[in-house]
């Protein structure tokens, strides 16, 4: 009898983890516009602070308006979640031609969005984003995410051979209708690294994954 | 694509760079709004002062430099621009009277050479709306005692008969891109070509400056980032396997589970069954 009863909680648990598996969905969802870049007018500057007096001596600093050299920028490289067996390579990613983050095609590669922050970057947070299948590969490894728990180690190789630790402090599935893009591509809060794939249910009536699958892990 | 100038300035016909702040009566009794200022030196040859009411702004400017932004209230300022060391009395080389900065706006105030190669000063708003991710902002201001040029990207013109004061500006996915400026309708290179790093988010400035007459025509550079936008979403998976494996699965650990059950109360039955044999 007692084997009966944990069986039977098995089966609730079983349907209660099937129930909740929705993680990120697909194209569709516009929440953020990026705004349209305007002609010549100007933004108000925000809130300056108080002008202190000025004073003579206080004299404003020059430098050489040279033109910028392009320097080098640290990569990450490599995503490892050990505990769920995840080691897939990064590379670099930019925007799609909708407006959305490009993902490397391969569910065996992860994207770094490379205009957001990096590994060396002090603030801000690091996006990384892989499709979780794909209709050309398969399913890829990005399908055991959803086993990330909080507390769970994730680490991340640059191309200078630095290695930094993140732990895991969230894992949140968010309707792609409701995810914020100024909130997972922040570039000035506190420094944080997001993993984000699709979850959820998959519409194959064009609305692909309904939801953002989204762990979000700080310096360990 | 024109230029816009701070209209009221423009009817001095001159500005100058920043004043820090208190140097501004007329803003006084109004809440403070300021202005971003920033001052670029772009005459060939002299290293000057600068004076905002009197005072000393920048000393010792050099050229071919520019200022940090600074923070300055609206409201009107007398400008005066020096030969380094001259003093507050000494002879102008540029000067502007009741110049108005409004606030709000983002402003570099350029000390250059007119097309026929006298000292002006030309205030530029900048623009710093929010870009589409992914996107830089290329500026090219003509500042130089030069005639008309186009502006090219890669051996194309994109700009086409910029004249010394004008701006010309595009949205452009960042990267570099290898710039250089030529007269006007011809292949006759004035400036560069140099690569010009586009960096997600900014606005860079690219400054013509010098005088074609002697051949010291060059490139100055603002960078003003922070504008960047952020992509509208992440995609995320394109086959569906992944949902279905988790929902097949799903079923079939059901079933499994299921069949424990049963199993489970078979063996339960069995037990009792032959409990009640022995008994």
């Amino acid at each position: 009898m007692i084997r009966t009863c944990g069986a039977a909680a098995l089966v609730v648990a079983a349907l209660t983890v099937f129930g909740s598996l929705s993680g990120c969905s697909s194209s569709g969802d516009r929440t953020e516009p990026v705004e349209p870049t305007g002609p010549m007018l100007v933004t108000p500057t925000p809130s300056a602070p108080p002008i202190p007096p000025a004073s003579p001596s206080s004299s404003v600093r020059a430098r050489r308006a040279d033109l910028p050299t392009a320097t080098a920028v640290v990569q990450p490289v490599r995503l490892q979640l050990e505990r769920i067996g995840i080691d897939l390579p990064v590379v670099g990613v930019g925007v799609a031609a909708d407006g959305q983050m490009a993902l490397p095609p391969n569910p065996a590669n992860v994207g770094w969005y490379r205009f957001g922050p990096g590994t060396t970057d002090t603030r801000g947070s690091i996006v990384l984003g892989g499709h979780v299948d794909s209709n050309e590969y398969g399913v890829g490894p990005l399908a055991q995410l959803r086993r990330v728990r909080p507390g769970d180690l994730a680490t991340l190789r640059s191309s200078d051979t630095s290695v930094r630790s993140y732990r895991v402090q969230t894992v949140e599935d968010i309707p792609k209708s409701k995810l914020i893009p100024d909130r997972i591509f922040d570039r000035d809060g506190a420094r944080l690294l997001r993993i984000i794939t699709c979850g959820g249910p998959y519409d194959r009536n064009g609305g692909g994954y309904r939801d953002n699958l989204v762990v979000t892990a700080v310096p360990a | 694509m024109s230029m816009r100038r701070v209209a009221v300035l423009l009817a001095t016909g001159v500005v100058v760079a920043g004043a820090p702040a208190a140097v501004a009566a007329s803003a006084q009794a109004k809440p403070t709004v300021t202005a971003t200022v920033s001052a670029l030196h772009a005459v060939p040859g002299p290293t000057v002062d600068v004076y905002a009411n009197g005072k000393a702004l920048l000393t010792n400017f050099k050229p071919g430099t520019l200022t940090d932004p600074v923070k300055l209230p609206e409201g009107t300022y007398d400008l005066k621009v020096t030969a380094a060391g001259a003093g507050a009395n000494g002879a102008a080389v540029i000067q502007a009277n009741d110049v108005k900065v409004p606030g709000g706006a983002d402003i570099t105030v350029v000390a250059h050479l007119s097309a026929a190669g006298k000292p002006v000063l030309t205030p530029y708003v900048n623009d710093v709306s929010k870009l589409a991710a992914g996107q830089a902002r290329l500026t090219v201001r003509h500042d130089a005692a030069a005639p008309a040029v186009d502006v090219r990207a890669g051996g194309k013109p994109v700009f086409k008969s910029l004249t010394n004061p004008e701006e010309v500006k595009a949205d452009l996915p960042a990267g570099t891109v290898k710039t250089d400026v030529v007269l006007a309708g011809t292949s006759t290179v004035a400036i560069g070509p140099a690569d010009v790093n586009l960096k997600e988010g900014t606005n860079t400035i690219v400054y013509a400056w010098g005088s074609a007459s002697d051949k010291n025509l060059k490139l100055a550079v603002q960078t003003i980032s922070g504008l960047h936008g952020n992509p509208a979403g992440i995609p995320g998976g394109t086959g569906g396997q992944a949902a279905e494996q988790d929902a097949s699965t799903g079923t079939l650990w059901s079933v499994g589970v299921l069949g424990l059950i049963a199993l489970g109360v078979i063996g339960f039955g069995t037990a009792a069954v032959r409990v009640r044999a022995r008994s």
